[in-house]
């Protein structure tokens, strides 16, 4: 990997010239993607975004996306922008009232500390006119940090791969 | 975008900042990722690819995937390495000729400059049995360049929106 190598030679570098005790370690600070902390951050994401489905809550889930952010649900028009997200999803969940949404995440990458990807599964339940459909799907999403440090869904893709009704 | 891809060119600059003590503190300077030249291998990836695909060639068709990708497709399991790829697409090919492509690129995010994510939309038209249909959908992928400067599909989910058969 490329970066890999550019990565030891700075290393290297750093080494062979004893630079100031500070300089390092800031280096390595800059250089290293802490994969623990970003996944956090999606975990905590993800666990808002189910918590505001649960409530219909169309504009807090807008508000987990970059203003520029954009969603490609199956069988839904796109959604770009926080306001088409709302609007979007706020359609959705009039036509059927969702009550719960469990979300999986079975890889997360952090390919440099402002820019992650993630990929997972969701078990979704809603409900029409006092029935309850299911659906199990695939999604996913890339994360961006902000200018604040905040993490932000940059783009969500998901499809479900099987519905089921309650009887 | 704070620090997006800059990695390898801010470690040397740091690198080398430290053989220098007496300078100023190290600026992290934002060395942008060549985006034109991004887009322009994606763009060039896709027109390969869809050559591929019309020529049936699934040999080709592997190649331009990476060794490790994955890809969501809707109505089918997740297809994991090169080697279920090529033997998904031989099967998929089996008597239906592609006969024409089009891939539009909504989105294209440079994260760096070997890596891109990249969304958009497809329309597919196909002839089996003597009948010829269109699908239009959409995808989202993480397109990779290697080591030897070719772009190569890591990750893509795909869903058709809608198929409609020619009279």
């Amino acid at each position: 990997m490329r970066q890999t190598g550019l990565l030891s030679l700075a290393v290297l570098a750093v080494a062979a010239c004893a630079p100031k005790p500070a300089e390092p370690p800031a280096a390595a600070a800059i250089a290293t993607v802490d994969q623990a902390a970003v996944k956090t951050a999606m975990d905590s994401i993800r666990a808002r975004y189910m918590r505001l489905q649960a409530a219909g809550d169309a504009a807090g889930i807008a508000g987990l996306f970059t203003p520029d952010g954009g969603i490609d649900f199956f069988e839904a028009p796109p959604m770009r922008g926080r306001a088409a997200i709302e609007a979007g999803l706020k359609a959705g969940f009039g036509m059927r009232k969702p009550t719960s949404l469990e979300i999986v995440a079975t890889a997360t990458n952090a390919v440099n500390p402002s820019t992650a990807a993630e990929l997972g599964t969701y078990h979704e339940m809603d409900s029409v006119k006092g029935k309850t459909y299911h659906a199990w799907g695939r999604w996913v999403t890339s994360g961006v940090r902000d200018s604040t440090g905040a993490w932000r869904l940059g783009y969500l893709m998901a499809f479900p791969d099987s519905t089921r009704q309650d009887k | 975008m704070p620090i997006r891809g800059a990695f390898p060119s801010l470690l040397l600059g740091l690198a080398v900042v430290a053989c220098k003590p007496e300078a100023p503190p190290p600026v992290a300077v934002d060395l942008p990722v060549d985006s034109t030249a991004v887009k322009a291998g994606v763009a060039d990836y896709w027109q390969r690819w869809t050559a591929a695909e019309i020529s049936g060639n699934t040999a080709a068709m592997a190649e331009m995937v990476d060794d490790s990708v994955r890809i969501d497709n809707k109505g089918s399991a997740p297809i994991l390495g090169k080697a279920q790829w090529q033997s998904f697409a031989e099967s998929m090919l089996k008597g239906v000729d592609v006969l024409a492509e089009t891939i539009t690129p909504d989105i294209t995010i440079a994260v760096s400059n070997e890596l891109a994510y990249q969304n958009g939309g497809y329309v597919e038209t196909t002839m089996s049995n003597k009948k010829k249909t269109t699908d239009y959908g959409r995808y989202a992928a993480a397109i990779r360049k290697g080591s030897d400067g070719k772009w190569r599909i890591r990750y893509i989910m795909a869903f058709s929106d809608s198929t409609v058969a020619a009279k």
